[in-house]
C-alpha cells in the first residue's frame, strides 16, 4: 500500500513537472529572444528601475517599460500597480525608484515628503457619461460642473429637472431617477472629477472636497472604470465618470462640459492639451506642478476637467548611476514616449510642448 | 530500539516547533494590527464604532456603516444558507439514493472550491440583472409600504445581491460538513432508536441531529467566517457606498470591501491607514469572538434543549 502510494505520488509529480515545463517553455524561449536585442547605449548605466503606484497610470508605465527596455536592454524597468498612496510613500522611503501617482503632492504631503519632486508625465481627464432613455446615445449633452455637483450631492434627483431641458433644448428628458455611479477604489479619475466639483461648487468643497477616495454623499461605487461604464450602461438613468481612454475604447458619448470661458467643451486629446497649455501660459501655475489644472483655465477650447499624471522621484538619489538611469528614462518618456501609440492608446493625452521647459527644470533637481 | 525512540522524540520536537510557529504567526498578526491601529484607537476612541461618517479628506473616521454592512450581508447569507444547507446535508446523508450520493457530493465539493471572484462575476452577470429587472420592480410595485423592503434605487447592486452570492459560497461548506457530521453518527445508536419504534424523521430530529450538532455548528461557524471576511465578490456586488442600508435592496459597504478598495491609497496618510487597520482589527476580533465564545454558547443552548428529548444525545 505504502509503495503504491509513493509510486502514484511520483507519477503525479512527474506529470505536473511535464505540464510545468510545457507551460514555461514559451517564457524561456522569449527570454532568449530578448537577449538578442541590440547592444546597450554606453550612456545609460545598466541596472533596474522600479516604477510602482497608480493603477490608472499602470498601462502607460507598462508600455513605456517594454519600449524603453527594447532600446536599452541592460536597463530593466519593472512596473507594478499598487495604488498612488503606495507609489508616493514608497518612492519617499527609497523602496522604489519612481512612484506613479494620479495626484500632485498637496501641502500636507509636501510637508511629509519634502524631498520628492512630482514630474508630470502625461495628461488625463474625467468625463461624465450617462444613460438616459430617449436621448440618442451619440449626443453630447451640455452640462455644467455646478449641475454635476448638485447631482452628486443628491440635490438633483430626477432627469425631468427643468435644468436639463434648459441646457439642452430640443430633447425630451424622462421622469426617471438619476442613478449616481462613482468609483469605489481610490482613483485618479475621481481626483480629477472631485477637483472640478470642488473648484465650482462651494457646497461640494465644504462637504466633500477633492480626493482620490472621497466620502460620497449619494450613489453606489464600482471597482475600476470598466465597472463604472458597465453600471452606467446597464442602468437606465445612470450617470458616471471615466477618463478619456474609456471614452475612446467603448465609443462612449460624454457630456460637453461648461468651461470657465463659457463654452461647452468635449474632452479629447486636443481640448485636454489646450487646457494644460492655457494653464501654464496664464502664469501663476506653480513651477513644481503642485496644483490641479481643471477649472481654472481661460482658453476657449480648454476641457475643464483635465489633470497631470505624475512620477514621484526623490531629489537625492543614493547612487549617481540610478540618477542617470532615471533621467534618461524620464527624458525618453517625455520625448519619444509621448507618441500617441503609447499615450493615447492607453487612455492619456500627451503633454504639450509648452510644459516641457518647467518639467525639465524639475528633473534637473534629481541628482 | 534507542534509535527509534530518539527518532520519535526528534519528530515530536519538529512538530511542536511547527505548532509554536502557528501561535507566533497568530500573535504577530494581532500585534501588527494593534500597533498600526493604535493611533486611530487613541484619536477616535470607542465612538469609532458608532460614528457613521467616513471622510478621508477631512480625517473623520467612523466604522458604523462598514460594521452594519458586514453584519447585514453575513446574517442574511446565513439566514438563507443554513436552512438550505441543512436540508441538502440531511437529504444527501439520509434520503439520497446511494448511486447519486457520490455525484452530488462531488458537485458540492466543487462548488465549495470555486474561487470567490468567479462567484462575484457570476453574480454581476446573473443576480444583478435578475434583481434589477424582475425582483426589484415586483417589490417596488407590491411591497413598497414595508420599510425594510423598500426599493430606493432600482439598480440590482446592493446588500441583497451580495448576500445571495455569499449564500452560494457558504452553502456548500455548511452542507458538506452537515452531511459528514450526520455520517459520523454511530449506526448502533440510530438502530437503537429505530428499535424503539421511532420513524426516520424522529431519528433524524432526535438522534442524528443532536449527535451531529457540534459538527454542524462548526460548519456554520466556518460559513460565518467565510461570509464575514468575503471580499472580492462583495466588492463587485454591494454598491460600495458608505451608508447604513435602510432596506434589503439598498447599497452598502463592508469592512473587507472598503479595505480592498482603498487600503493601497490609505497608506498615504498616517491616520487614514491607521483607521483602516482598525477596521481590519475589528474584523479579526469578530472572527475570534465567534469562534471562541459562540461555540460554548450554542453548545449550552442546543445541548440543553436536546438533552431533555426522549432519546438524549448531545
Amino acid at each position: 500500500m505504502r509503495f503504491n502510494l509513493k509510486k502514484i505520488g511520483l507519477k503525479k509529480s512527474l506529470a505536473s513537472l511535464a505540464v510545468l515545463s510545457i507551460l514555461l517553455a514559451p517564457l524561456a524561449l522569449s527570454g532568449c529572444a530578448k537577449s538578442k536585442a541590440p547592444a546597450t547605449k554606453a550612456s545609460v548605466p545598466s541596472g533596474t528601475i522600479t516604477i510602482s503606484g497608480s493603477t490608472m497610470l499602470y498601462p502607460l508605465n507598462s508600455v513605456w517599460a517594454v519600449a524603453y527596455h527594447k532600446l536599452h536592454p541592460s536597463v530593466t524597468v519593472s512596473v507594478a500597480s499598487t495604488g498612488s498612496g503606495f507609489g508616493i510613500s514608497n518612492a519617499a522611503d527609497g523602496n522604489i525608484t519612481i512612484g506613479a501617482s494620479d495626484a500632485y503632492l498637496t501641502k500636507s504631503f509636501r510637508k511629509r515628503y519634502p524631498d520628492l519632486v512630482n514630474v508630470p508625465v502625461a495628461l488625463d481627464d474625467a468625463q461624465v457619461i450617462y444613460n438616459i432613455p430617449g436621448i440618442p446615445s451619440n449626443i453630447n449633452l451640455k452640462m455644467t460642473p455646478k449641475l454635476v455637483a448638485d447631482i452628486y450631492l443628491g440635490k438633483i434627483k430626477n432627469w425631468d429637472n427643468p435644468i436639463f431641458k434648459k441646457l439642452n433644448p430640443g430633447y425630451k428628458f424622462p421622469n426617471l431617477h438619476i442613478f449616481v455611479v462613482h468609483r469605489a477604489d481610490a482613483s485618479g479619475t475621481t481626483f480629477d472629477f472631485t477637483s472640478l466639483l470642488t473648484d465650482t461648487s462651494k457646497t461640494w468643497a465644504n462637504k466633500v472636497g477633492r480626493s482620490l477616495s472621497p466620502s460620497w454623499p449619494v450613489g453606489s461605487g464600482y471597482l475600476g472604470s470598466d465597472a463604472v461604464v458597465a453600471a452606467v450602461k446597464s442602468t437606465k438613468g445612470g450617470i458616471g465618470y471615466v477618463g478619456l481612454g474609456w471614452i475612446i475604447e467603448y465609443h462612449l458619448s460624454s457630456s460637453a462640459m461648461l468651461n470657465k470661458a463659457g463654452n461647452y467643451v468635449i474632452g479629447s486629446v486636443k481640448t485636454i492639451a489646450a487646457a494644460a497649455n492655457s494653464a501654464l501660459k496664464a502664469g501663476g501655475f506653480p513651477t513644481d506642478f503642485d496644483k490641479s489644472i481643471v477649472w481654472n483655465v481661460s482658453a476657449k477650447d480648454a476641457y475643464p476637467d483635465s489633470n497631470f499624471e505624475f512620477w514621484m522621484i526623490m531629489k537625492k538619489q543614493k547612487n549617481p548611476n540610478t540618477a542617470k538611469r532615471i533621467k534618461d528614462l524620464v527624458n525618453w518618456a517625455l520625448g519619444p514616449g509621448q507618441a500617441a501609440k503609447y499615450t493615447v492608446k492607453t487612455g492619456f493625452a500627451p503633454l504639450p510642448v509648452s510644459v516641457m521647459g518647467n518639467v525639465k527644470k524639475l528633473l534637473a533637481k534629481v541628482k | 530500539m534507542f534509535n527509534l525512540k530518539y527518532k520519535d522524540d526528534f519528530y515530536k520536537l519538529i512538530l511542536s516547533v511547527f505548532i509554536f510557529g502557528i501561535i507566533l504567526i497568530f500573535l504577530t498578526v494581532v500585534a501588527v494590527m494593534l500597533y498600526y491601529s493604535y493611533p486611530a484607537i487613541i484619536r477616535y476612541g470607542l465612538p469609532f464604532l458608532w460614528t457613521k461618517e467616513w471622510n478621508p479628506p477631512k480625517e473623520i473616521f467612523g466604522a458604523a456603516t462598514f460594521i452594519a454592512g458586514t453584519f447585514m450581508v453575513t446574517f442574511l447569507a446565513l439566514i438563507f444558507a443554513v436552512p438550505l444547507s441543512l436540508g441538502i446535508g440531511i437529504f444527501l446523508e439520509e434520503y439520497c439514493p446511494a448511486f447519486l450520493r457520490g455525484f452530488f457530493t462531488i458537485i458540492i465539493e466543487i462548488l465549495a472550491g470555486i474561487p470567490s471572484v468567479v462567484f462575484g462575476v457570476w453574480g454581476v452577470l446573473t443576480i444583478v440583472p435578475w434583481l434589477r429587472d424582475s425582483i426589484e420592480p415586483f417589490f417596488e410595485k407590491h411591497f413598497s409600504y414595508i420599510p425594510f423592503l423598500k426599493v430606493e434605487e432600482n439598480i440590482g447592486y446592493g446588500i441583497l445581491a451580495a448576500s445571495f452570492v455569499v449564500t452560494f459560497m457558504i452553502l456548500p461548506i455548511i452542507a458538506s460538513i452537515t452531511k459528514d457530521s450526520l455520517a459520523s453518527v454511530p449506526k448502533i445508536i440510530k438502530d437503537g432508536a429505530f428499535a424503539t419504534g421511532a420513524t426516520k424523521l424522529d431519528v433524524i430530529r432526535d438522534v442524528s441531529l443532536p449527535h451531529a450538532y457540534k459538527g454542524i455548528y462548526g460548519g456554520i461557524v466556518l460559513g460565518f467566517g467565510r461570509a464575514v471576511g468575503e471580499t472580492i465578490a462583495v466588492v463587485l456586488l454591494i454598491g460600495n457606498q458608505a451608508v447604513i442600508p435602510k432596506s434589503l435592496f439598498g447599497v452598502g459597504y463592508t469592512i473587507s470591501a472598503v479595505l480592498a478598495n482603498t487600503f493601497t491609497f490609505a497608506v498615504i496618510s498616517h491616520i487614514y491607514a491607521s483607521s483602516e487597520v482598525e477596521l481590519a482589527l475589528i474584523l479579526l476580533l469578530v472572527s475570534l469572538i465567534i469562534n471562541l465564545l459562540g461555540r460554548n454558547v450554542l453548545k449550552r443552548v442546543i445541548g440543553g434543549k436536546f438533552s431533555r428529548s426522549q432519546f438524549g444525545g448531545g
